[in-house]
């Protein structure tokens, strides 16, 4: 698996695209109360999301998830999130009015 | 007044000037175009549009911030939006009319530059090229200049025609009417002048505010 890295703006775009219907809708933000609130909400309303969410901050094909286990993807996930300044992306996003 | 900026993307410090009114112009087209986009919920033609406003900006290939990273791109965008900022706020552009107007069949993609130009042409006598080498403020000051004299004409001729006087059968005289001005010339309305009360005038008792607008000194729509 490559090393994660702060995505390019398309890809860190549409990573905010997938997330947004899971934000909670609190402003006031923490990072870990923020992945627990998302992963609770992908969990409940599209399972889906988390795997394209995987795809996109880690370069792995969909073929390539049979081969790690649930901790290693959360890994992913949390690292993906916390190197791409996930709080700052989201308040560019709304910013731009997205 | 900063005239230029350093950007760092991808390891490359880039130096970019103070938009000239040309470059301006289109880039606050850009910027037009990605809240729409943005408002759309396009992401994709967002990124597109950032990196397109960026590299228009700095003159640089779309492509060194298409493959930068996204912290290094919003920087970027913010430290040039903020560069290229008109410092004057003139009524003519701030001024949004809520009508929705119609499309004359004369308007094309691009006119509003064409319609600048030749405003400034006309009142100058200046070329294309040298107006769009003009500082922003500068160029933009100069547009509303021409635009009032304009008007100001306008209202002279209109006051000095029967049309302006129309005739009142009941009272049996002419009162002056004067030539409509554009919203953004319009005076505006001066905030209400706060009054004071005496606390012993206030109704007694469980006051509910149902106006809609604060209690005077306070917020609160409810209070004792």
């Amino acid at each position: 698996m490559e090393q994660i890295k702060m995505l390019p703006i398309d890809k860190a775009l549409a990573l905010y695209d997938l997330l947004k219907p899971h934000l909670p809708e609190d402003k006031e933000r923490e990072f870990l109360d923020l992945i627990e609130k998302i992963i609770d909400s992908m969990k409940e309303s599209n399972p889906a999301t988390y795997v394209h969410c995987l795809q996109l901050l880690s370069g792995l094909e969909l073929n390539d998830f049979e081969k790690i286990n649930s901790i290693e993807a959360f890994s992913i996930f949390f690292e993906g999130l916390m190197e791409n300044n996930v709080l700052g992306l989201i308040s560019f996003c709304e910013n731009l009015g997205l | 007044m900063r005239s230029k900026v350093i950007i760092s993307v991808s390891g490359k410090s880039i130096e970019v000037e103070r938009a000239k009114l040309r470059l301006w112009f289109d880039l606050e087209d850009m910027r037009t175009s990605l809240k729409e986009a943005a408002g759309k919920g396009d992401t994709q033609a967002v990124s597109l549009i950032l990196c397109s406003y960026l590299s228009s900006a700095s003159n640089e290939d779309i492509e060194l911030f298409q493959n930068a990273n996204w912290e290094e791109v919003a920087i970027a965008y913010a430290e040039i939006t903020f560069l290229n900022a008109p410092l004057l706020h003139l009524p003519l552009f701030d001024y949004h009319d809520e009508k929705q107007v119609d499309t004359v069949s004369w308007e094309y993609e691009g006119r509003t530059w064409y319609l600048w130009v030749h405003t400034l042409a006309k009142a100058y006598g200046w070329t294309e090229e040298y107006i769009s080498n003009l500082e922003i403020e500068t160029g933009l000051a100069l547009i509303q200049e021409p635009v009032v004299e304009e008007q100001l004409a306008k209202e002279w001729e209109w006051s000095l025609t029967e049309l302006a006087y129309p005739y009142d059968k009941n009272t049996k005289t002419s009162k002056f009417n004067p030539l409509p001005r554009p919203g953004w010339m319009k005076s505006v309305a001066k905030k209400p002048k706060k009054t004071k009360l005496l606390k012993s005038m206030l109704p007694v008792g469980f006051i509910e505010n149902i106006s809609g607008m604060g209690l005077h000194g306070t917020d609160k729509d409810v209070t004792h």
